[in-house]
């Protein structure tokens, strides 16, 4: 099945895994972030291509000796990749072994999404935003229940060492107090690996 | 340092490791290109083919090929490097590059032997024979031969890069000019002169195997 994608972005050293990766980044999202660095991902007329599995491998495939040298390979972002979860799991079961697959991921899907793809995952980074329910719901416009119960299964069922939690300073939104709280209460979760920075607003 | 050219820096690093950690002979192209680039671009685009294409031949012939991991050591880089314009990696003489691997500019497609490189391998598999002096003198090696594909696809300038006896390396020569015509190279939609290595590995059977055959080993080529 074709699935609708912002872009497709080569040659990223160590952005958003390891190694020299390709971000494969899907159209359509739940969120509805103030600050979205994406926003073609929320508009009709955002969708760079529609592929499917083997369209989207085909693509990719040009940079497969860096992956391979470089313990690189996809990132899946968006857009909120798990919305898309049929179509990673083909694309994983179609893939090079070697590859590495990294997911960057609200989480505010399904658990049947997450699940489906846990099995080809080597990476997880999880934008977090903030785990306090007032200010995800202002940022996000949503609520953030299903986020902290899909937490809860990732940390049961994932070695907490391919989890990278953001959790981002948001003008406006947080402070530092406020990602400090959230930190406490994913570290009492049993989460240790953090990515704290602050968004650029531009 | 540009972002654009930081990145071509690392990705050249790579396929040069990855080539020498294969016995591949190939030395980066010196980019004239002013101003930033996304971090590839057609030539080095097809560099990496050379190297796969390289690869592939080891692998049809059984022998083990080493990628994975090989730059393992770049996984060190952050984005913040790059975004800093400090990124500086040791670039393996990248600018004082020795030969070009490419005769033309710009490669888009690398020249192809009819069929492609498994017939390329069963060419001269099937019309190298091991010189008798070289037999029986116990004479064994690989001897690498450059040369020129024409824009018509024919073979010219072709040279022994790597030498091992003037025997074997005056069939390695013959055989190499005797290849019939290539899909010649392509830049910019038009037929271009490129420059390709082919090795070609003469190996004697052990004492203790059969010896009627006396042609060249299974590995004709690596």
């Amino acid at each position: 099945m074709k699935t609708p994608l912002i872009g497709i972005c080569r040659h990223r050293l160590s952005t958003d895994g390891q190694g020299v990766t390709t971000l494969v980044a899907f159209h359509g999202c739940p969120l509805r972030c103030r600050y979205c660095l994406n926003e073609q991902c929320l508009r009709p007329d955002g969708v760079w291509q529609q592929m499917d599995a083997q369209q989207i491998l085909d693509e990719v495939m040009i940079d497969d000796l860096y992956f391979k040298a470089t313990s690189g390979g996809v990132t899946f972002g968006g857009g909120e990749p798990l919305l898309r979860s049929d179509e990673i799991v083909t694309f994983c079961q179609l893939k090079p072994a070697d590859w590495h697959i990294a997911i960057e991921t609200s989480l505010h899907v399904d658990l049947c999404h997450l699940q489906a793809v846990a099995p080809y995952v080597d990476h997880y980074i999880i934008d977090v935003k903030d785990m306090n329910p007032d200010i995800y719901r202002r940022y996000t416009s949503v609520d953030n229940s299903q986020v902290i119960d899909n937490l809860r299964w990732l940390i049961a069922h994932v070695e907490s060492q391919k989890i990278t939690i953001r959790l981002p300073h948001i003008p406006d939104y947080n402070t530092p107090t406020d990602i400090a709280q959230s930190r406490t209460q994913l570290e009492s979760m049993g989460f240790t690996n953090f990515d704290c920075f602050d968004y650029v607003i531009r | 340092m540009s972002r654009g050219k930081s990145i071509c820096s690392v990705l050249k690093t790579i396929r040069k490791q990855v080539a020498d950690a294969n016995g591949i002979v190939y030395e980066p192209r010196e980019c004239h290109h002013q101003g930033d680039c996304r971090g590839t671009c057609p030539a080095c685009e097809a560099e990496v083919r050379y190297i796969q294409q390289q690869l592939d031949i080891r692998r049809q012939l059984g022998k083990a090929v080493a990628v994975v991991g090989i730059s393992a050591s770049l996984a060190a880089l952050n984005s913040c490097a790059i975004d800093n314009e400090s990124l500086v990696i040791p670039a393996t003489s990248v600018e004082n590059s020795a030969p070009h691997m490419l005769v033309g500019d710009v490669v888009e497609d690398m020249p192809e032997f009819p069929g492609g490189s498994q017939k390329l391998l069963e060419y001269l598999k099937e019309n190298t024979h091991y010189p008798e002096i070289a037999e029986k003198n116990g004479v064994q090696g690989r001897v690498v031969v450059t040369f020129v594909v024409e824009k018509d696809g024919s073979i010219t300038e072709a040279k022994i890069v790597k030498s091992v006896d003037q025997s074997l390396d005056e069939e390695a020569f013959r055989v190499v000019k005797s290849m019939p015509k290539w899909k010649p190279g392509m830049c910019n939609g038009e037929p271009t002169r490129v420059k390709y290595t082919v090795p070609i590995t003469f190996r004697l059977p052990e004492s203790n195997e059969d010896t009627t055959d006396r042609n060249l080993s299974p590995s004709t080529v690596d």
